[in-house]
C-alpha cells in the first residue's frame, strides 16, 4: 500500500510563516512584553491574574489506569514463570518435589490476588471518573472507554492464566492415573521375584514405595482442589469484568454506531445544557429584582424615619 | 490483491505509529470507510479511547491526549481541521488524509497552526469502502452525488471529481499502475479514464511501483450495458439480504421484523468477524439453508452440554468456554432471523413466482407464455408495486424492438392494477436510460444467431436451476479480457494497447454494481487464481429498488433527452410509436 508523507512540506510552510510572523507583528495569544509570564498555556483575565490551564494534565483517576496497566504487565510475566515450573514439575523424576509445589501455590495464590486487585482498581476508576468528569460528556465517554479496555485486557489475561491452570490440571491427572497403574507392575514383578529371593526385603522395599506414592497421590489431590478453588475465584472476577466488556461482532462494536449514540448524547446534552442557562438566568433576573426593591424599601424606611 | 486487508493495514500503520492514549477524529465520509473494516474493541485496544467528528465543535479541551486524525481532503472536511487547529483541544496531532493534499491545503494547515501541534502529515489512500475482499464500493449516490447532468453523457462535477479521486487511490492501495480500456460507448466512461490516465501521469512519483511482466488492466464500464443484471431477484445470501432488506456500510436494519428481539434491531454482516457470514455469503438459498441447520445443531449440542454443571470441571469448562459460547449464540440468532425473515418475505411477496417470469424473461423467449404469466402477475395483489413494475420493465427491455410486443396493453394493466404513475413511467425510462439502442453488444441471447442455437440446445438438455438462468454479462466480458480476446473495437484503450493476456484485472462499473456480479467475480478469482486476480468495483451497490431509483433520478435530472421530457406524466405514448428520442 502506498503513503506519501507531507510532512516535510507542512513543516517547511509553519517554519516561514513563524519567522515572517516573528519579523512583522507578533502573533496573536503570545504576548512578547516584559509583562508576559514565563509559564506557557497561561491565561490572564481582566484582572491581571494568572492561572495555567489546568487540562494540560491528565486527571487523576488516569494514574490508576497505568497502574493497572503495569500490573497486567507483572501477571504475564509472573504467568510465564509459572509455565515454566509447571512444566518442570510435571518432568518425570524421583526428587522431593514438594518445594517446588509449595513455590507453585505460592505464585498461583499471587497471581489470583494479583487479578482481584486489578479488578478493584478498574472498579475505583470507574467510581472516580464518574465523580471527576459528571455532566463532562466527552470525559465520562473517555472513561468509559478506557474501562471497557481495560476489562478486555484483564479477561484476555485471566482466561490465558485459567487455560495454563486447566492444562497443567489434566497432566497431572493423566500422571496420577499413569502412576498408579505403573507403581502397580512393580508389585507384581516384585512379588514374584520375592518367591524366589528373599521375601522380606523385596516386601519392605516395596511397602515403602507403596506409601510414599500415596503420599504422593494426596498430595496431587490437594493441588488439584486448590487449582480448582482459585480458578473458582477467577471465576467471580471473570463475571464482573464480562458485562464491561463489548460484544464483538454486534451493532455496539461498531464505530460509526458509537459515534452517532454519542452525537444523539451531545443534541440533548446540548438541550439540556440551554434550558438550564434559561431557567437559571430568569432565576438570577428575578432574585436581582427582590434584592433591588427590598434595597429600595429599607432605604425608603430610612428616609422617612430620619425626617419623622 | 485484498482491498480489505489494504485498507486495514492502513488503518494499522496509523494507529500504532502513536503511543499514548488517544482521540480520533473522523468526518462524515471516512466514518463508514473505518467502520467496515475496523470494530470499536480494536481501537480500544490500540489506546484510542475517544472517536468522534471533525465537525463536532462542541469538543472539550483534553490537552493531555494525543489526536489522530483521518479525513477525506474535501474543502469541508479541510475547513473543519483549520477550525480546529486554530483552537486546539488535543496536545498533538497527527494529520492523515485519505486522497492527495493540494499544496495549498497544507501550506493553509501551516499557516493556521500557531501553537504548533501538528507533529505529522500524511496522506493514506484508503479513499473507497472494501466492502469484500475483491469488491469496492464510492458509495456515491444521489442527492450528494448525483452520476448526471445536463444529460446522460456528462458527469456532475463533484461526483466526477469523487469517481476520479476514489479510483486512484484503489490503484495506490493496491499499488497498480494499470493500463486503461473502457466502453466505448460510454462518454463518461471515456472521460473517467482519460481523467485517472492524466492524474497517473501527473503524479508520476507516487505511481513509481515495481514493474510486472503484463501491467495490470483497469476496465471501465457503464451500467446502462447491462440493465436486467440489477433487476432481477438473486437468490445467494449477501445478494438477497441487500434486495430485501439493504445491506447499508455491512448494517442490516432489521427494526420492521416482525416479533424481533430489541438487540437485533439492527445487525452487523461482516466477513472479517463473522466466520460463518464469510462461509455461506454465496451460497445459494439451498445450500444455505443446510448450512444453517448444522450451525443451529452444533450451537444446540454446545448449549446442552453447557446447561449441566455437576461438578467443578464442568463450572471450569464452562467458564473457559463462556465467551466463544456467547459470541456464538449472538451469531446463530443473528443468522436464524435473517434467514426467517428473508423466507417470509418470498414468501409474501410471492417472489418465486416473479423470479421465475423474470429469469425466463432474461434468457428464454417464449413471448406469448410469458405475456400470460406476466399479465397474471400484475393482477396478483401479493406482489409489490416496484416488483410489477420491474417484471415490466424487463419484458419491455427484451421485447423493445419486436413489433409484436405488447407493452401498452402492459403499462395499462399496471395503472389499474394499483401502480402510482411515477412507477408506471420508470418502466419506459427505464428502457430510454438502457434500451437497445443504449447498449452496445447483445443483452439478450436471441440476438445472436450463435446464442439463439446455444439456447435452443440448453432448452433441449433441460435447466438445472430455473432460478439461477441468468448469467451477468460481465461475466463473459471478463472471460473474454482473461483470454485476451477482448475486442480493441468495443473496449478501446485509452493510451498504449497491448496484446498480453492480463494477470491483475481492476474493473469499474459507473452507475452501480451488484453483489450478484460480486459472487461471480470471486468465482471466477477463485477459478483462475494464482494467475488472475480480478477486483471489482463501482460507484454505488444496488438492489432493483435502488436501481430503478437511480434511473428515475438521472432522467429527471438530465430531462431524459427529449426536451419535451416531464417526469410527471408516463411518456407511453413514446414506447407505442417505438421510436426513442
Amino acid at each position: 500500500m502506498a503513503t506519501r508523507s507531507r510532512t516535510l512540506l507542512f513543516l517547511q510552510f509553519r517554519n516561514s510563516f513563524s519567522r515572517s510572523t516573528r519579523n512583522g507583528k507578533a502573533p496573536s495569544g503570545i504576548d512578547t512584553s516584559e509583562r508576559a509570564g514565563l509559564i506557557a498555556n497561561e491565561i490572564s483575565d481582566d484582572r491581571g491574574e494568572v492561572f495555567v490551564e489546568l487540562s494540560v494534565l491528565p486527571p487523576k483517576w488516569v494514574d490508576i489506569v497505568d497502574e493497572v496497566e503495569e500490573e497486567i504487565v507483572r501477571i504475564k510475566e509472573k504467568i510465564g514463570q509459572l509455565d515454566v515450573l509447571h512444566k518442570k514439575h510435571l518432568l518425570p523424576g524421583f526428587d522431593d518435589k514438594s518445594s517446588d509445589e509449595m513455590s507453585i501455590d505460592r505464585l498461583t495464590s499471587n497471581i489470583t490476588q494479583l487479578f482481584s486487585e486489578c479488578q478493584k482498581k478498574v472498579k475505583r476508576i470507574h467510581n472516580e471518573s464518574n465523580v471527576a468528569s459528571a455532566g463532562s460528556q466527552h470525559s465520562t465517554a473517555l472513561s468509559k472507554n478506557i474501562q471497557i479496555s481495560l476489562a478486555t485486557k484483564l479477561q484476555d489475561v485471566s482466561s490465558t492464566f485459567r487455560k495454563s491452570q486447566s492444562l497443567y490440571l489434566a497432566k497431572l491427572r493423566g500422571r496420577e492415573t499413569r502412576s498408579k497403574d505403573l507403581f502397580n507392575m512393580p508389585s507384581v514383578e516384585a512379588s514374584d521375584q520375592a518367591n524366589d529371593e528373599d521375601d522380606s526385603v523385596f516386601t519392605d522395599a516395596q511397602l515403602a514405595v507403596i506409601t510414599s506414592n500415596e503420599r504422593a497421590i494426596t498430595e496431587r489431590e490437594r493441588e488439584i482442589n486448590e487449582i480448582a478453588k482459585s480458578i473458582q475465584g477467577l471465576a467471580e472476577v471473570f463475571k464482573d469484568l464480562q458485562t464491561m466488556v463489548i460484544d464483538q461482532g454486534t451493532i455496539l462494536d461498531r464505530i460509526d454506531f458509537n459515534i452517532e449514540q454519542t452525537a444523539v448524547f451531545t443534541e440533548g446534552a446540548h438541550e439540556q445544557l440551554q434550558k438550564a442557562a434559561q431557567t437559571q438566568k430568569n432565576s438570577r433576573a428575578q432574585l436581582c429584582i427582590i434584592a433591588l426593591s427590598v434595597v429600595v424599601f429599607f432605604l425608603l424606611l430610612i428616609i422617612v424615619l430620619k425626617n419623622a | 490483491m485484498d482491498l480489505v486487508r489494504s485498507v486495514q493495514n492502513y488503518f494499522a500503520k496509523m494507529v500504532s505509529e502513536v503511543s499514548g492514549m488517544k482521540v480520533l477524529l473522523l468526518d462524515a465520509e471516512t466514518t463508514p470507510i473505518i467502520s467496515i473494516v475496523m470494530t470499536q474493541s480494536q481501537l480500544l485496544a490500540k489506546e484510542i479511547y475517544l472517536i468522534d467528528k471533525v465537525e463536532n465543535r462542541q469538543r472539550e479541551k483534553m490537552r493531555h491526549l494525543k489526536c489522530l486524525c483521518f479525513v477525506r481532503p474535501s474543502p469541508e472536511s479541510i475547513q473543519a481541521v483549520v477550525e480546529e487547529l486554530r483552537e486546539p483541544a488535543y496536545g498533538e496531532y497527527y494529520l492523515y488524509f485519505s486522497n492527495t493534499l493540494k499544496k495549498s491545503s497544507v501550506e493553509r494547515l501551516a499557516e493556521v497552526d500557531e501553537q504548533e501541534v501538528v507533529r505529522e502529515v500524511q496522506e493514506f489512500f484508503a479513499d473507497f469502502h472494501a466492502v469484500n475482499s475483491d469488491l469496492f464500493l464510492l458509495n456515491m449516490s444521489a442527492p450528494s452525488y448525483p452520476l448526471y447532468v445536463e444529460n446522460l453523457s456528462t458527469w456532475d462535477t463533484r461526483s466526477f471529481a469523487r469517481a476520479t479521486e476514489g479510483l486512484l487511490s484503489v490503484l495506490l492501495a493496491l499499488k497498480k499502475k494499470p493500463i486503461i480500456r473502457y466502453q466505448r460507448n460510454s462518454a463518461v466512461a471515456k472521460k473517467l479514464a482519460s481523467e485517472v490516465m492524466y492524474n497517473m501521469q501527473q503524479e508520476g512519483p507516487l505511481f513509481e511501483f515495481r514493474r510486472t511482466d503484463t501491467p495490470p488492466v483497469l476496465l471501465i464500464l457503464d451500467r446502462k450495458n447491462d440493465p436486467v443484471t440489477p433487476l432481477l431477484i438473486p437468490w445467494t445470501y449477501q445478494a438477497m439480504v441487500h434486495e430485501l432488506m439493504g445491506i447499508v456500510n455491512g448494517r442490516v436494519d432489521l427494526s420492521t421484523v416482525p416479533d424481533v428481539r430489541s438487540e437485533l434491531k439492527e445487525v452487523v454482516l461482516s466477513t472479517d468477524q463473522d466466520e460463518f457470514y464469510k462461509n455461506t455469503m454465496f451460497l445459494n438459498m439451498g445450500d444455505l439453508g443446510a448450512q444453517i441447520k448444522d450451525y443451529v445443531t452444533d450451537f444446540q449440542a454446545k448449549h446442552k452440554s453447557s446447561m449441566q454443571i455437576d461438578s467443578i470441571a464442568d463450572m471450569k469448562r464452562f467458564v473457559e468456554q463462556y465467551p466463544d459460547f456467547r459470541k456464538l449464540s449472538g451469531n446463530v440468532t443473528k443468522h436464524v432471523t435473517l434467514v426467517g425473515e428473508l423466507s417470509r418475505l418470498v414468501d409474501k411477496q410471492s417472489l418465486l413466482e416473479v423470479s421465475e417470469l423474470e429469469q425466463n424473461l432474461a434468457v428464454a423467449d417464449n413471448h406469448n407464455q410469458d405475456l400470460k404469466s406476466l399479465l397474471k402477475l400484475i393482477e396478483k395483489p401479493s406482489v409489490p408495486e416496484i416488483r410489477k413494475a420491474i417484471m415490466a420493465a424487463l419484458y419491455a427491455l427484451r421485447y423493445e424492438k419486436s413489433p409484436t410486443n405488447s407493452i401498452p396493453t402492459i403499462l395499462e394493466a399496471l395503472s389499474k392494477n394499483g401502480v402510482s404513475d411515477r412507477t408506471v413511467s420508470a418502466v419506459s425510462w427505464i428502457v430510454q436510460y438502457a434500451g437497445v439502442d443504449q447498449r452496445q453488444e447483445g443483452l439478450f441471447s436471441s440476438e445472436n444467431v450463435v446464442n439463439r442455437a446455444k439456447t435452443i440446445i440448453k432448452g433441449l438438455k433441460g435447466v438445472e436451476n430455473v432460478y439461477t438462468q441468468h448469467q451477468p454479462v460481465l461475466v463473459s466480458t471478463i472471460e473474454a479480457l482473461i483470454k485476451g480476446k477482448l475486442k480493441d473495437a468495443s473496449y478501446p484503450f485509452i493510451d498504449s494497447s497491448t496484446r498480453d493476456r492480463p494477470q491483475d484485472i481492476i474493473v469499474f462499473i459507473i452507475g452501480g454494481v451488484t453483489y450478484a456480479e460480486a459472487r461471480e467475480i470471486t468465482k471466477l478469482n477463485a477459478a483462475h487464481s494464482p494467475s488472475v486476480r480480478i477486483v471489482l468495483g463501482g460507484t454505488t451497490v444496488h438492489n432493483s429498488s435502488s436501481f430503478v431509483r437511480e434511473v428515475i433520478e438521472s432522467m429527471a435530472r438530465t430531462g431524459g433527452g427529449g426536451k419535451d421530457f416531464n417526469p410527471r406524466s408516463p411518456p407511453s405514448s413514446r414506447l407505442k410509436s417505438n421510436t426513442l428520442q
